[in-house]
């Protein structure tokens, strides 16, 4: 094979990339949905859901699964006015404060008085339509004693190593950080500091701390009390674990939002109406690894096995918006010691 | 005739300085300007910027160190077989995914690692959680850079002249005589330019220094662009920020650009070398070499051998049935394709146009230009991922489908990315021989087309091969821009590695990180091969 040939073939090969058609059928109306890479791969929700609601609404649902959620929002931010966007998946409820004075989104129709959401929630314009706990999970092969509260967790011997996430890059760092904060108030720099010899690194994303947790380089990883579901309906491993924190677990409230500049409105709620009634919801569990929010939504036996939180600490969406920057700096300033 | 010689090469490397450019103008015109006195005066942005600088230094000197040491070893120990091996290692480290490494050295180095292992097995204490910190920041960047510093003056040492080592032999040279007099003259001149981009390699390193650094006491400005894009949606900071560290690396390139920087990553001459060398039989210098082995061993062979463990353990025969991993993979191909064609092409006229400048038999002399083109080429390694990516989205979003333009950005991101180092891999070689042939090919009347066919390419093929191979292989492992505009109608390998990862799927990943692997290295032989000739690598 010389030059000759190669340039050909390359050039064969890169338009056959390149001139993938994205199927539409022309007569149905497409539902654009933005939202993050694992929701929208084949393994994640995205697909069933797109199915069901397509067997319904005769359009064409075409999910953009992007980085993360506040990708996805950034994107729609840039867009502005212009944005393909119907639909708006995945903020957390530490970012919807700033999803709703974005001015973006329109008010999504639905009737969230059914919703069983473990705090009171019935904003017009961010639906949710899952939740789960941040909690520190451990293998209990390896660590039969695991703290019990964070008090115990702040007492125990540096030897003990817990890996985090950055708040400034992944939405588990920055849950730990409002934690910390729901916790103690302003005494939560100090905590940090206690906290800080226990911290054995600190990762750019929740999959880099939690492959080290799962190589035995950590005791334990910041992650979800779900966590431990997917062990056991996937591997059939009932070690990995979470542990109950007596002050309370910080909540992960997944929303979804329908866009101003929707072309198909109407659509686009009736697509909320159907991601939180019980067919959707069902789907939540096993394929995004959360808790649906709606009763009548069929949970896997392993869900009931999760522990419970004695109590759920959330921010509301205004406050956590206005603090945010300064609990970022107060504790860089404190790791940066 | 100057002209054409000039035009095609200073166009590419304008363009790609310019691409760095306005991707942060665009950015900072959304914003509505940038606040340059205010972050300069920002505590936290001065201590990151600090640790960035030290990291990098540091990183960039001890890879320096043990790549002379390898190169050493390996040119006085091993024959064409050696500086094969001493090849793939570099491409492979030069296209691993940062994750997938970090993966390793855990493997090896970490707490519950083969190290700690073997210590508590020999009840002595065992590294702890020492590795989180600096150590692990450096270990980490050795690992990725000590294989191509050592790639690059082994090439360089074997260039050196036949009759050079017989004259040192006849003057019964010992080791350090060797080195002053005959290995230090060549090292010289590669040193400065192979540190400068080992040096924005390791600057611009994100994920990496926060996994191993232990947290934010050891993070870079990326992390604090990243921060600023993404959570903050502060563009004007981000842009600013970008713009910073574009500035600051633009004036270590400059500061190198003074001492000539002619390192060539090609393979050298084909001559006997290290066999007659005069010190291969001290005592002093085999110690060295075996230690240097057992040292390269740790650093690099290690973690090279965990991430294979890792990889053939998980599912690796049963990826060809996922649809998502054929389409990823066929994309991935084509991309890989188009970059090494068209960053070859890009390469060959920057190069045609520094030799034009510097060549006595030409211009002669214009060394300043000759730097700029330097700059253009290189600049891209300090542009964030996240600033090009908003940039080039900001400045298309009126014009089409951003979207549709995936391939394109990735695409283009891609060669700018391989460009440095594909120029690096010919510019000496092109060198070479302009100074040989070009009264030559003047008395013959040969230009243009038929100059190429006869002389540059049979003399330049090797090099040639080597840069496409590099640009193909770098670009199937990038995970940069495809992180901000990949989509389920369009994904890479790096892409669905980084999907797969996202939620438990760790045996996928593990294996589509060997996979992805592979095919580098696949890409790399095989392109080297094609477009090099029989002797390519060599």
């Amino acid at each position: 094979m010389t030059l000759k040939t190669i340039l050909p073939t390359l050039a064969i090969a890169l338009a056959g990339a390149l001139g993938r058609p994205t199927p539409a059928l022309a007569d149905q109306p497409v539902l654009t949905v933005y939202t993050y890479d694992s929701f929208a791969s084949e393994w994640g929700p995205g697909p069933v859901i797109e199915k069901g609601f397509e067997e319904r609404c005769g359009c064409d649902v075409q999910f953009v699964g992007l980085d993360s959620s506040i990708g996805a929002f950034n994107r729609i931010r840039l867009e502005g006015a212009a944005s393909k966007a119907d639909v708006l998946l995945g903020l957390d409820v530490n970012l919807a404060g700033d999803a709703l004075a974005s001015g973006l989104f329109a008010p999504h129709g639905a009737d969230l008085s059914t919703l069983s959401t473990p705090i009171p929630w019935d904003d017009p314009v961010l639906a949710p339509f899952d939740w789960g706990h941040f909690a520190f999970v451990y293998d209990s092969r390896r660590l039969s004693a695991p703290p019990t509260s964070f008090e115990k967790l702040l007492a125990a011997p540096d030897s003990l190593k817990i890996v985090i996430q950055d708040p400034r890059s992944a939405t588990p760092g920055l849950g730990l950080l409002m934690w910390v904060r729901a916790v103690y108030g302003d005494r939560a720099p100090d905590v940090w500091r206690r906290l800080k010899p226990k911290i054995l690194t600190v990762t750019k994303g929740w999959w880099d701390s939690y492959s080290l947790f799962l190589k035995g380089e950590a005791d334990m990883a910041l992650s979800y009390t779900t966590s431990p579901a997917y062990h056991a309906v996937v591997d059939g491993e009932t070690f990995i674990k979470a542990a109950p924190f007596a002050e309370g677990h910080y909540l992960q409230m997944e929303l979804a939002a329908v866009t101003k500049s929707s072309a198909h409105p109407e659509l686009a709620r009736q697509f909320i109406a159907y991601l939180i009634g019980p067919e959707a919801q069902s789907a939540i569990p096993t394929t995004n690894w959360m808790f649906p929010v709606n009763s009548e939504a069929t949970v896997p036996d392993a869900f009931r096995d999760l522990i419970e939180p004695v109590k759920t600490l959330a921010f509301p969406a205004a406050e956590a918006q206005a603090k945010r920057k300064a609990w970022i700096a107060e504790w860089l300033a404190v790791m940066g010691e | 005739m100057t002209f054409a010689r000039l035009a095609p090469g200073v166009a590419a490397a304008a363009m790609a300085a310019g691409l760095a450019g306005a991707a942060i103008l665009a950015v900072a015109l959304q914003a509505g300007g940038f606040d340059l006195p205010a972050l300069l005066t920002d505590p936290y942005v001065r201590g990151v910027t600090l640790f960035t600088f030290k990291q990098a230094a540091l990183s960039t000197l001890l890879s320096a160190l043990l790549g002379l040491a390898a190169a050493r070893a390996v040119h006085r120990r091993t024959g064409p077989r050696g500086a094969r091996a001493l090849h793939l290692l570099a491409s492979l480290a030069l296209v691993m995914p940062t994750t997938v490494a970090a993966v390793g050295i855990v493997a090896v180095w970490g707490r519950a690692g083969w190290i700690a292992s073997l210590a508590a097995g020999l009840g002595l204490p065992g590294p702890g959680a020492t590795l989180y910190g600096l150590p692990g920041v450096l270990l980490a960047h050795v690992f990725f850079n000590a294989p191509l510093m050592a790639r690059i003056f082994h090439a360089a040492l074997l260039a050196v002249p036949d009759g050079r080592w017989r004259l040192a032999a006849q003057l019964g040279f010992g080791s350090r005589e060797v080195w002053r007099f005959v290995e230090w003259p060549v090292i010289r001149r590669v040193a400065p330019g192979a540190s400068a981009v080992v040096f924005l390699l390791c600057f611009t390193s994100f994920a990496l220094v926060l996994m191993l650094g232990g947290g934010p006491q050891a993070s870079t400005l990326e992390v604090a662009i990243y921060e600023a894009a993404r959570l903050d949606f502060d563009l004007g900071r981000a842009a600013a920020l970008g713009l910073l560290q574009l500035v600051l690396c633009a004036l270590v390139l400059l500061a190198l650009a003074r001492y000539p920087a002619e390192w060539a990553m090609g393979g050298g001459a084909a001559g006997l070398g290290g066999r007659i060398r005069p010190d291969r039989a001290e005592p002093g210098a085999r110690l060295t070499d075996a230690a240097t082995a057992a040292l390269a061993l740790g650093i690099v062979a290690l973690p090279l051998t965990a991430i294979l463990v890792g990889g053939f353990r998980a599912e690796l025969v049963q990826l060809p049935a996922d649809p998502a991993f054929r389409a990823a993979l066929v994309a991935s191909i084509a991309v890989a394709l188009a970059s090494a064609g068209i960053t070859s092409a890009l390469a060959w006229a920057i190069c045609e146009a520094r030799r034009t400048l510097v060549l006595p038999s030409r211009l002669g002399g214009h060394a300043g230009l000759a730097a700029l083109l330097d700059l253009g080429s290189t600049i891209y390694l300090a542009v964030p991922a996240i600033v090009f990516g908003l940039g080039a989205f900001l400045a298309l979003r009126g014009a089409a489908d951003t979207f549709a333009l995936a391939p394109l950005l990735v695409l283009t991101a891609n060669v700018l990315l391989s460009l440095p180092f594909a120029v690096r891999a010919l510019q000496g070689r092109l060198a070479e021989c302009g100074a040989r042939y070009d009264r030559l090919c003047a008395s013959l009347g040969l230009t243009g087309w038929a100059r190429f066919r006869l002389v540059e390419f049979p003399v330049a093929r090797r090099e040639l091969g080597f840069a496409a191979a590099l640009a193909a292989a770098l670009s199937v492992g990038d995970l940069g821009v495809i992180a901000l505009f990949g989509s389920d109608s369009f994904r890479t390998l790096p892409w669905l590695l980084y999907q797969r990862s996202g939620r438990y799927q760790s045996d996928e990943a593990a294996a589509i990180a060997l996979a992805l692997l592979l095919l580098s290295l696949a890409f790399f032989i095989v392109i080297e091969r094609i477009v090099g000739g029989r002797h390519a690598g060599r």
